[in-house]
């Protein structure tokens, strides 16, 4: 095999072995559907996402008077405003699966949701 | 001769430093942090292609460091600086094993080494093991925008390398 094939067949793995990581935790992270918000690497709060019948709203500030707002919502989550000059934290938009978490980077800030792949099509799969 | 290699590469980290500081003006493709073309790296990779490794290196922290004065803060000269000195590393050393017509492969090893060393100083400054699980988001835009931009640096060496390796030979008669 020449060079130049080895080099796109290595670059195709690896686009392909990311893209399974990405769908594997979509659809395998088990357990009840959890939100879990950090600020400096510590979990400020968790809420669970299943059966939600109010959404709710909540701020996660800093001692430099950084602020992020959460939203969750049943099944979903997102930033809806943020003291980051980016604001990518906001544009990111609504999280519904465990596929890659939100992270505010200036702010320090990462939502996570762990769970919430569907029970009946993990059958079989290890849990956890 | 001295002089006038510090003349060159201080074109070459011009160069570089405005296309960073008008791709940083540019909205974001994809609202995820560390997705963005990096065609700056084009100009270092240029350098390391056509004049060696520590002229490349010092038009690459050059750029970092002026770059981060520009446009950002510390935290994003940490980013910047961490993405860059890994992909430095692994561009040299895949520069060893590739010849000129696969810089386009030497590229995107680049720019997914910049990509894991963002993500290292990303878990460490947030203090979270969690955004490890961006990494392969970032991998795939790596493989994009570090072929791309590789393509574009090879047509350049191809282009403008001789220019180069010229000014240098006549430089060193001198």
């Amino acid at each position: 095999m020449n060079k130049n094939k080895a080099a796109v067949l290595t670059l195709i793995l690896i686009t392909a072995l990311s893209a399974a990581v990405i769908a594997a935790r979509a659809r395998f992270v088990s357990g009840p559907k959890t939100a879990v918000i950090y600020k400096n690497g510590e979990i400020v709060r968790e809420i669970d996402l299943t059966d939600m019948s109010e959404p709710i709203e909540f701020s996660v500030s800093g001692e430099n008077g950084e602020e992020n707002i959460v939203r969750a919502e049943n099944g979903r989550i997102r930033i809806i405003g943020a003291s980051c000059p980016d604001k990518l934290c906001v544009k990111r938009g609504w999280m519904k699966s465990a596929a890659a978490p939100i992270v505010c980077l200036p702010n320090r800030v990462t939502v996570e949701i762990r769970g919430g792949a569907k029970e009946n099509e993990i059958d079989g799969m290890a849990g956890g | 001769m001295k002089t006038k290699k510090t003349a060159l590469l201080a074109v070459l980290t011009a160069i570089a430093l405005t296309i960073f500081v008008i791709e940083a003006q540019l909205p974001p493709l994809v609202p995820i942090p560390g997705v963005k073309p990096g065609l700056a790296n084009v100009i270092t990779l240029f350098t390391l292609v056509t004049l060696g490794r520590k002229e490349a290196f010092t038009v690459a922290s050059l750029r970092v460091i002026l770059g981060s004065i520009f446009t950002g803060s510390v935290t994003s000269f940490l980013y910047s600086a961490s993405g860059a000195l890994v992909c430095f590393a692994v561009m040299s050393a895949a520069l060893l094993f590739c010849g000129d017509n696969m810089i386009w492969f030497v590229s995107a090893l680049g720019a997914i080494g910049h990509n894991i060393g963002q993500i290292i100083m990303a878990a460490v400054l947030t203090q979270t093991v969690q955004v490890i699980w961006y990494l392969p988001v970032l991998m795939i835009s790596a493989v994009i925008t570090g072929v791309f931009t590789g393509l574009v640096t090879q047509k350049l060496v191809r282009h403008g390398g001789g220019i180069i390796q010229k000014m240098i030979r006549r430089f060193n008669s001198r």
